[in-house]
């Protein structure tokens, strides 16, 4: 079995409902906020570069139909 | 437009293995190596801090690379390779900014100090940000290119002040990992164990990250010069 490392405990309870729940429960100790916070702001900023560059990409593939459309309707024409 | 089937199946490839290092450097940063005993989890930026850092130094490197190349040769790709890297390394030092000042509130105390590494990453940052604007505000492409190859290649400058002030500034607190510093004299590279390999491996994922990127960036502005071509093409028709 994998074991897990030891910031990770996972138990289980069972609800006022009688369901069996899973909890998954991290711990990195003292200042871990600030870990969270400093790995968010990377993600947010990494995503925000993809996204901006597909994006982009998105808008020059729109143009490009645009361009085929009026070179088709120029050739009808 | 078409691009080559084989670099595009490599620029693909290069995606897979980018996520794939991606995941595996977190777990490595998160959960595989353990907590300093002073910083505790805010020590786990450092991994982030230090590869962004290394991401945004190549990806400024290739806008010297680029700007020497254009000078030398006038080839209109290489204009498109400072400009991408300019982009992606703004990307990558703004990561290393936020990481920094998330680790320095609660080490230091405070989000931020004028400290002189600080202040040279600021300056670092803002002389990249001004190539950004700069360069937009000039019309004739041929002179743009050429400002841009010549600024491009000035402006690293900062990044290797950035990078030596903390071994000739006395007055700073931000932390010397390899090399000599005022408290170490001798130099060296005091980290080793997990720590040195999540590192390592960090350093490699925000490397091949940062090629990733760059490689996009280009066929976004090679894709954006070819459709306006074409635009001017069909007007003029």
């Amino acid at each position: 079995m994998l074991a897990l490392p030891p910031q990770v405990t996972v138990f289980s309870m069972v609800t006022d409902h009688g369901l069996l729940q899973g909890v998954i429960h991290m711990d990195f100790g003292k200042y871990s906020e600030y870990m969270a916070l400093g790995y968010a702001s990377m993600g947010v900023l990494l995503v925000g570069m993809i996204a901006w560059i597909s994006w982009r990409f998105r808008a020059l593939a729109r143009e490009i139909v645009q361009l085929e459309q009026v070179e088709a309707e120029e050739q009808q024409g | 437009m078409t691009y080559s089937l084989q670099r595009t199946r490599i620029l693909r490839g290069l995606t897979y293995v980018s996520a794939v290092l991606f995941v595996i450097g977190l777990y490595l940063a998160l959960f595989w190596v353990g907590p300093e005993k002073e910083q505790g989890a805010a020590q786990r930026i450092f991994y982030v801090h230090l590869g962004s850092f290394l991401g945004a130094f190549l990806a400024f490197g290739a806008v010297v690379w680029a700007g020497i190349a254009y000078l030398r040769s006038r080839d209109n790709r290489w204009d498109v390779l400072g400009m991408s890297g300019v982009e992606i390394g703004l990307g990558m030092s703004a990561i290393t900014i936020a990481t920094g000042m998330c680790w320095a509130r609660p080490i230091w105390n405070t989000w931020w100090t004028w400290d002189p590494r600080l202040t040279s990453i600021t300056i670092m940052w803002l002389a990249y940000a001004a190539y950004v604007m700069l360069r937009s505000g000039i019309e004739d492409p041929e002179r743009r290119r050429r400002f841009a190859a010549v600024y491009g290649i000035i402006s690293f400058a900062s990044v290797l002040f950035t990078v030596i002030i903390i071994r000739v500034r006395p007055d700073t607190i931000h932390p010397v990992v390899a090399g000599p510093s005022e408290s170490d004299p001798e130099g060296g590279f005091q980290i080793a164990g997990r720590i040195r390999t999540t590192l390592f491996f960090n350093l490699f994922t925000f490397t091949v990250i940062t090629i990733t990127l760059l490689w996009y960036r280009v066929r976004l502005e090679n894709l954006s010069d070819w459709v306006l071509r074409r635009k001017m093409q069909v007007l003029a028709d």
